[in-house]
Parts: C-alpha cells; structure tokens; sequence
C-alpha cells in the first residue's frame, strides 16, 4: 500500500505532481480544457439517447393515460425506487467530494470517497437485480414476447412494462460502466495520480456519474410515482 | 500549493477562483446541495403518493421537483456555475433539442386525429348499410383518400397489388366472397406472413399499419375498394 | 530556404515509408496522426462510393425495361402458360435449413425452400444502395476524409485533440461497414433505408436487425468525429487565429458537428429500439400492441433530416474554399456566410417532419411545413455570397472551379425543387415519386459529391505532393455533369408525371425517361472511372507537386507538400486572414523557433510520440 503523501520531503515525486502534457497540445491548461470539453460533449450525446426513451415515456402516457397512471403502483414498488434514488444521491454526493479531496491533496478521503461511491453504484445494481428485476422475471412481467403475466391488466400495460425495462435496463448499463470507471479511478487514487494539479478524470468520472444520477432522478417519479 | 477551502458563501468564492485557479466547492455547499436533494425527494414520494392532485397534477409537480433537483446537481456537483459557461450552455442547448424533439412530436401525435374544420363536417361515421346514395358516393370519396395514403404502398394505387408486396385487391376472390364486414374485420385484425391462409407471404399489418384508422374509416375503405371491382365480378365458389 | 530544407530532411513527410514493410503498415494500423487516418478514411469512403455505386447500376439496369407478361409454349407440354419477361434481376431460389415442429410436436430440421424475386431483389439492391451511400459514404465522407485531413491544418494545429479517439472513430467505421457488408452477403434488407415500421419489424426473411445495429455503431464513430472536432476548433487555433480568422470550411465543419453530436444519439436510440422490437416485439413500433408506428419515423427523421446537413454542410464549406482561391477573391460576406451554416445546424432540427406530410396530422403539417421553408433562407444567403465572390474574379477554369461551377448550377437545382415539397399542396402530388429521388439526388450528389470530388482535386496536391493530369480531370468532370443531369433531370419528368418511388417496375409511357436516365448513369459512371485513373496515374508518375501550388491564402498551404508529419515546422501564427487576395502583400505566418517538436528518438517515427490518454 502507497504511503499517505503527508510528508513532501522525504520521497520522489508522486505521479500527481508531475502531469503529463501531450505533444500537441500548447499547455497543460489547453489540454485539461480540452479533456472537459469532450467530456460534455460526450454527455449531451448521453442526454439525448436517454432522451428517447423520455419522448417514448410521453408519447405513451398521452396516449394511454389511464394505463400509465395505475401502472406504476400496480408493477413498481416506489419504496425500493427510492432507496435507490436516495443511495444515487448519495453517491453523486460522495463524487464530488472526491474532487475536492484531490484539488485539496487529500489523499486517503478520496479514496474512502470513491469506497463509498463504488460501494453505492453496487448497491443500487444488487438492488435492481435482486428486488426489482428477478421478481418480475419470475412472474413474467416482462417485455414483447416474454410477457406471460397473466393478472389483471390493461390493454396497454405491455408498454409501460417495454419503456420500463428498455430505460432501466439502459440506465442499469450504465451504472455499471459507472463501477467500472470508478474502480479504475480508485486503483489511480491509490497510485497517487490525483492531487492539487491533476484531478481531470476524477473530474470526467465525476461528471459522468451525476449524469447518471440526473437521468435517474428523472425515471424515478415517471415510472414510480406518478 | 493548497488552496483554502471557502466555507462561505458560494457567491464569495465565485468571485475568488478567478484569480486562484479552479474553485473548490465547500463542504458546507456540498452537504447543503446533498441535504436539499434528499428533501426534495422526499416532498417527491410525499405528493405523489399521499395527495391528489389529479393525474396531470401529479406529472408536473413531479416533473418540476425533478427539475430542481436536476438543476442542483448540475449547478454544484457539476459544478457548471463556477465552470467555463459555454459548458452550461452546451447543456442547455442539449435540452433545448430535447425539448423540440419531444414537444413538436408530442404536437402531431396529440392532434393527429384533428382535421380542418370544413372538412370535418364530412368525416361523419358511415354505417355498413348504406341508406342513399349521396352518402355513399361521400363515403367512397373519403374511402379513396383513406386508401391512397394507408393502402395504396402496398396494394398499388389501382388495388392491382404488387407482386411481393400486396395483394390485388381487384377481383380476388377472398375479397369478393367475403362480407363488408368481415372485410372490416380482417383489415382491423391484420394476417402475420406465416398464416396458412396467406397466399402472398408478406403479412397483412393490423389496421393497414396506421393504428389511428378508426373502424368506420376502414368501413369507408371498404367501401372504396368495392367501388373498383367489376360490376359482374361474382365470388368464385 | 535552405534552414528549412534542412529541417525537411529530419522531419520526413507523413507519407514516408519507414525500415521495413512492416513497419509501414503498423504505423498505419496504430497511427494516431489525423492526416494518415484522413487518407485511411478517404480509402474507406471510397470504397464504399464504389459498392453503392455499382448497387445504383444495377438498380437503373434492372430499370432498362418495365416487368413485362409474356407468353411462353412449354416444350414438353406444348401448353401455353404466361411468364415474366426476365430482367437484369432474376429470380432467385435457395435453400435454407429451419427447425420445424412435425406433427408430434417435435423440434426437427428441415429444408426449406425460399424464392426471391427478381423484384425482392431489386428491393434489397435499392436499400443497401440507399444505407451504403448514406451511412458509410456522404455521411463520413467530407468531414472525417478531408475534415480529418485538414482541419487541424487550417487551424494551425498539430493534431485533432482526441488522436485516440480518431483512430478509434475509424476502425468503429470499418467494423459497422462490415457488418453493412455481411448483411448484404446474407440475405440483405428490403426495408429502404428508412427501416420504416411497421414492414421493418414484421419482415422475417433478412438481415434488418444487423444493419439496425450496423447504423447504430456507426452513430458512435460520427458522434466520436464530431466531438473531437468541436474541441478542436475550440481550443487548438493557431495563436492570433480568432473565431472570425478561421477558414469557412472550418466553420462549416464546426456546424457539422454539432449535428453530429446532438443529433446522433437520437438515431441510436431509435435503431437500438427498432433491433429490440424485432428481436423481443416489445411493442412500441407494433399498432397490434397499442404501439405507434409513426412514432418511428419521427424518431428516424429527427436524426436523418439533421443528416441531411451533416451531409450538405461540409460541401458548402469546400465550395467556400475553392471558390475564393481560384477566384483570387475574398469571399463575399464572410460572417454570413459563417453564420449561415452555424443557422443551417439550428434550424436542422425544426423541419424533421416534412418527410412523413403524408403520415401526419393536418397541425403539425401546416407547422413543419412553414419551418421547413426558413431552410432556404441561410441556404439562399451562401449561394448568393458565392456567386458574388466570383463577380469580377480573376477565375482560373481549372478542376476545382469547374466543379465550382457544377455544384452552384446543381445544388440551386437541387435547392429550388426543395420548396415544391415543403409546401404541402404540391408535396401531396409529388411526395413518394421521381420527383423526390431526382431532388435529394441533386442535393446530395449535385451538392456533396460534387464538392467533394471538387475538393479532393484542389487539396489533393496537398495531400499526396502530387500533381495530376487537368486535360483528363477536366474530361471526367465533364462526364459527371452531363451524365448526372441525364440521370436526374429526366427524373423530375418521371415524377411530375407519377412514376412513383422504389417501385421495380412502371408503365410503358415512362420507358424513354428511365432508358435516358439509365444512360446517363453509365456516362457518370465513366466520368468517376476517369477521375480514378487520372489519381492513380497521378500517385505513379505525377509532377512533383510545390507547397502552395494555387497560391491560397488558408493555413493548410503553409507547409510541405506532403505535409510534414507534426504539420508544420514552426508554429504558425495569424498574421491574415484566410481570405486576404485583395491585399497586395501578407506577411509570413511563422513565428520561427516557437514550435518546440517534441524530442524524437532515432528510429521514431513521431507517431509514438505520447499524445495523451485519448
């Protein structure tokens, strides 16, 4: 295990203190613009693709608007969507924390920062997975040709259930490419390579992971609640 | 090279970074923002599932609370209001697409079924047994219109059909045995392509594809289609 | 000079071949050098061009001649029986094997015998010739071909800003191509382009779903091309080089990509649900399930009608180009005509349901009917401000002007017959005919294809540091124009008239008009062949080509012929404007010993040099 950068002195520099400027880039401040501008960019693309699913969500509900208002209490527990918005929240939360650790050279808070957000994102897959998906696999509350439920159901309670899974199953996806990323950015925590000068991933992460949150806490009180 | 934190106002701390670089949100600001989402959330499930404000009620307040809780996450987590401002506006111009995209398609769906009012007086329902003539010439005026943009792809613009695709309409003989009822029927039940009875192997859509099609407008159709067939034409045994 | 020749020695072009064969070709495979994936993309479009090409012939071959009954004795029999006249597609059988449950209900293997028709054939060549032309030509073809090539270089850069990310945008490319290429090979899609519901989820024999999810790794290598972009412009201009300073390509290019990465994501998600309804029927696209099948085409059309920009915008920037270079003028209203691209991109996304008049309601129809119409208005403003940068030009009539001149005669073609669809009345009568294919040909070809081939005749000095042969290039533009007009003039006749769209046959009336267009498709055809040989030719023996050999005024002709692999010896700095021809001098661009080249160990070839994480 690294040594916790307390004492400046007595050691080679850490990775965080010497960043890396590609050669065709001017300056380490054109370079970090540049990293951030993608990384919007990337985001607005993200925005967007969940954005079908949102115009599918409202198209339907217009049309079918007695089906989707008894949908929710009828296939969702709200409980279970609100543990997990609250455990999302939470992890947005710890996120960008996490960046202020780096800026402030904290090393060992941003590693237990990004603990807890891993943990977090983990948590609110086990829960979908176990709670939410596995159930209605059982009961074949499911989607287009799987859908073998057989309670008491209106017309058009399939296309609630096809918009429910094809969102969250997309918005799933991404959390877990979310773990991925964040265990990668703790293995660099644990390198050393963030700190007062270097933090863009942690920054990049970071954004993608509220964009995560953001989509989330706009599923939540479509398909949950309302 | 350590930089203060600012547990002061956020406005402060604004107006600091510009001079010591990248701002470091405070921990009070982040706890704050964290504590206001989850009240949000709260009052969320709250209204939703403890009042009645009726269904569309319910959307906005949900939606609006959802708003917020977004903009304050964008806002501080995000850190777009001490951030380059071309960011914010890349995401708000993302939204403004969004909103387009959603809104104008929201726009036709809800007012599909909406004709203009001259010639919503004729648009009046016409029943299978045809009582004069008049009415049936209307209906058969209508029925064409109706077939030339549901119908006309596949079964071409002379019901003549198309090898591959539709079948000919014009003297088939499960056209012409078949009740204008039953015709009705079929149309609004649709044939998948591997249907035993299908001689074409291209399935028949319900409702022709287009599901707005009422029942009295494939009536009207029906009628169109009858209209073409020969005066003699006599159901094949 | 000589300081330069120097440096020229150390510093080989990106052309220049390493050791061994090997090494060459990996630093192709790995190269993370914007100029060698421009060329690598180039090769790829071009490609593509060739099959959808070829896929047209074959379409307007097969349209030679209507279906026709005729009546045939049998020999055996010597009865009479009534055939179909054979045509440049035949009936096809084959013979697949299926599961099928017997009468015991048992799962057993089965032969099954399936008959395509000459006309499901002519279907599915119609459809690839739409989704390859669309999807792996147009849409890569200027931005990520030429926009990869030059784009940095007219902003003075060294690289895009994302080298990995391009690199990684190409090979995303090739892997959708491939699987275009493999659904062609296994039965193919008969949907047109469009994938319109409900046929699209309901058709069974085909490879739909494969080219769904072809289109949709596609979208990841466009979206990737124009975010690498948008960066670039932002943050990696030359020192001194304001918005205002930048070349007029790179501008267009910039509004390109802002189609690119808002609009995309919306085609992805579109082709991702179409996919999963056709594997899961889930639904959404199924009227059978209370699902909407208009609701797809607005989904299709609020990417593809955008796409339509991101295919036409990129010309109007190489027009922007060529015409004041060989014109020897400024342009005319330079900021509107950057502003009407930047205009064009915005207003892209408000007209996306003039394509469905006919599916809609009568609102929203009369509402996208009226927005379509503010296309022409920044439309009209390039065209003016070009044909005003020509009045009193010194014109040089070579290659690239000539293609000038096509483009502004068929793109205002192409252009014109716009209004007649966007208004509803008319676009009733003409919507699904000739009529459409003929404009979206002239916008498409007349406009992109003749830009870019433009295009490639005026950078293509640049490019590879050779000349070509203008008495043959000026040949094959002649071709191209005659045999495109041929093509598609007589189109509009045929859909005025009524032939309709996509259909495999028509009335014997029409058979003049298809026998005309068909001819000249093979005059077009020749025409691109004869631009083809006069590239190879030149790749072979051509005259050594000189930095600046048109004289321009844009960056990109600061630096070698071919260029140097770091772009440019010194940092360049604007010290003029891209279109300056009406000062008497401009001053020299370099700032000389400002441009630190990274340290490059012997052996290296500079495109290992560390170029960040992506």
């Amino acid at each position: 295990m690294a040594s916790i950068p307390s004492d400046h002195n007595a050691r080679p520099a850490a990775p965080h203190e010497n960043p890396v400027v590609a050669s065709h880039f001017r300056s380490k401040a054109e370079q970090e613009d540049a990293g951030k501008m993608g990384m919007w960019l990337f985001l607005t693309t993200e925005v967007l693709l969940f954005g079908g699913f949102f115009c599918a969500y409202a198209v339907f509900r217009m049309l079918y608007p007695e089906t989707f208002e008894g949908a929710s209490a009828k296939f969702l527990d709200w409980r279970i969507g609100a543990i997990n918005t609250v455990v999302l929240l939470l992890s947005s939360f710890t996120v960008a924390m996490s960046i202020r650790n780096a800026q402030l050279n904290q090393q060992w808070w941003l590693r237990i920062n990004l603990i807890i957000t891993i943990a977090c994102a983990i948590f609110f897959l086990v829960t979908k997975l176990w709670l939410e998906y596995w159930p209605k696999i059982v009961e074949g509350k499911l989607p287009g040709t799987f859908f073998t439920y057989s309670g008491a159901m209106t017309d058009h309670d399939q296309i609630f259930l096809s918009i429910y899974w094809t969102a969250t199953a997309t918005h799933g996806l991404h959390v877990l490419i979310g773990v991925f990323l964040l265990t990668w950015l703790l293995v660099r925590a644990w390198k050393l390579h963030f700190g007062p000068k270097t933090y863009l991933a942690l920054e990049n992460v970071g954004l993608y992971w509220h964009v995560v949150d953001l989509i989330w806490i706009f599923l939540f009180p479509l398909l949950y609640l309302v | 090279m350590t930089h203060p934190s600012h547990p002061n106002m956020p406005g402060e701390s604004n107006a600091h970074d510009h001079h010591e670089g990248p701002h470091i949100s405070s921990v009070r600001t982040l706890v704050t923002v964290f504590v206001a989402l989850l009240a949000f959330t709260a009052i969320t499930v709250f209204t939703a599932k403890m009042t009645d404000l009726g269904d569309f009620g319910d959307i906005v307040l949900a939606l609006g609370l959802a708003s917020v809780k977004g903009t304050l996450v964008c806002l501080y987590f995000m850190h777009l209001r001490y951030d380059n401002v071309f960011y914010s506006f890349l995401f708000l111009s993302c939204l403004g697409a969004l909103a387009l995209f959603l809104g104008l398609t929201m726009l036709d769906i809800n007012n599909r079924d909406n004709i203009d009012p001259i010639r919503s007086q004729h648009a009046v329902p016409v029943p299978l047994d045809i009582a004069g003539r008049a009415r049936f010439d209307e209906a058969q005026r209508l029925g064409r219109d109706l077939y030339m943009a549901n119908c006309a792809a596949c079964h071409a613009v002379d019901a003549r059909g198309i090898p591959g695709l539709g079948e000919n309409l014009i003297g088939d003989s499960f056209v012409l045995r078949s009740s204008d009822a039953e015709l009705v029927d079929f149309i609004i039940k649709g044939r998948t392509a591997n249907d035993p009875l299908s001689e074409t192997g291209v399935p028949m859509p319900p409702r022709g594809g287009n599901p707005n099609l009422t029942d009295e407008q494939i009536a009207q159709i029906v009628v169109y289609v009858r209209a073409l067939q020969p005066k003699d034409a006599k159901p094949k045994p | 000079m000589s300081a330069a020749h120097d440096h020229h020695d150390h510093h080989p072009s990106y052309l220049a071949p390493k050791e061994t064969l090997g090494k060459t070709i990996m630093s192709w495979v790995y190269t993370i050098d914007h100029k060698k994936i421009g060329v690598m993309y180039l090769c790829a479009v071009l490609f593509a061009f060739f099959l959808g090409g070829v896929l047209a012939l074959g379409v307007r071959t097969h349209l030679w001649s209507p279906a026709e009954t005729i009546v045939q004795i049998d020999p055996s029999t010597g009865e009479e029986r009534e055939v179909q006249k054979e045509r440049f597609f035949r009936d096809v059988t084959i013979t697949r094997t299926v599961m099928r449950e017997n009468e015991a209900g048992e799962k057993v293997r089965a032969q099954e015998e399936r008959t395509f028709t000459s006309n499901n054939i002519y279907n599915r060549v119609f459809t690839l010739h739409g989704a390859v032309m669309v999807f792996l030509f147009i849409i890569p073809s200027v931005p990520a071909a030429l926009g990869n090539f030059f784009l940095p270089l007219m902003i003075g850069a060294k690289d895009v800003a994302f080298p990995r990310l391009n690199l990684l945008s190409w090979y995303v490319y090739v892997f959708g191509s491939l699987m275009t290429l493999g659904a062609l090979l296994g039965g193919g899609v008969e949907t047109g382009w469009t994938f319109y519901t409900p046929y699209s989820t309901s058709t069974e024999f085909g490879q739909t779903t494969l080219v769904a999810l072809a289109v949709f790794v596609l979208g990841f290598s466009s979206i990737f091309t124009g975010l690498n972009f948008i960066v670039t412009v932002h943050k990696m201009r030359a020192p001194g080089m304001g918005w205002f300073d930048m070349p007029l390509f790179v501008w267009a290019i910039y509004a390109t990509s802002i189609i690119q990465v808002l609009a995309t994501p919306v085609l992805g998600i579109t082709v991702l649900l179409l996919a999963i309804e056709r594997m899961f029927n889930i639904g959404i696209f199924d009227p059978a399930k209370g699902g909407d099948p208009i609701l797809f085409q607005h989904f299709f059309w609020f990417y593809s009608h955008p796409a339509v920009y991101i295919m036409i915008l990129p010309g109007f920037g190489i027009i922007s180009e060529m015409i004041t270079t060989h014109a020897r003028k400024p342009i005319f209203g330079y900021r509107f005509v950057a502003f009407s691209s930047i205009a064009i991109a915005a207003i892209s996304f408000l007209v996306w349901a003039h394509h469905m008049f006919t599916a809609m309601g009568e609102l929203a129809a009369i509402i996208f009917s009226g927005l379509t119409m503010l296309v022409a208005i920044p439309t009209a403003i390039k065209v003016f401000a070009w044909v005003a940068t020509l009045y009193k030009g010194s014109i040089a009539l070579n290659t690239p002007m000539l293609y000038v001149l096509s483009f502004l005669f068929l793109f205002t073609i192409g252009g014109l017959t716009g209004p007649p669809l966007a208004v509803l009345s008319t676009d009733l009568h003409l919507h699904d005919t000739y009529f459409v294919v003929a404009h979206f040909h002239y916008v498409m070809m007349g406009g992109t294809v003749i830009a870019f081939i433009g295009g490639l005749h005026h950078w293509w000095p640049k490019m590879f540091g050779r000349m070509y042969n203008e008495t043959f290039a000026k040949l094959g533009c002649l071709l191209v124009f005659v045999g495109f007009n041929l093509t598609f003039f007589t189109q509009f006749f045929l859909g005025s008239n009524g032939m309709p769209r996509r259909y495999a046959t028509y009335v014997e009336e029409f058979q003049t008009l298809h026998q005309l267009s068909t001819i000249g498709s093979y005059i077009l055809a020749i025409g691109l062949f004869v631009h083809l040989g006069v590239f190879v030719m030149s790749l072979l023996n051509g005259k050594k080509a000189v930095e600046n050999p048109w004289g321009s005024l844009t960056m990109e002709w600061d630096t070698e012929s071919p260029p140097i692999e770091h772009n440019f010896l010194h940092e360049p700095v604007a010290t003029h404007g891209p279109y300056d021809y009406d000062q008497p001098i401009v001053p020299p661009r370099t700032k000389p010993g400002e441009w630190p080249l990274p340290d490059m160990p012997e052996g290296d070839d500079g495109a290992n040099t560390k170029r960040g994480m992506f």
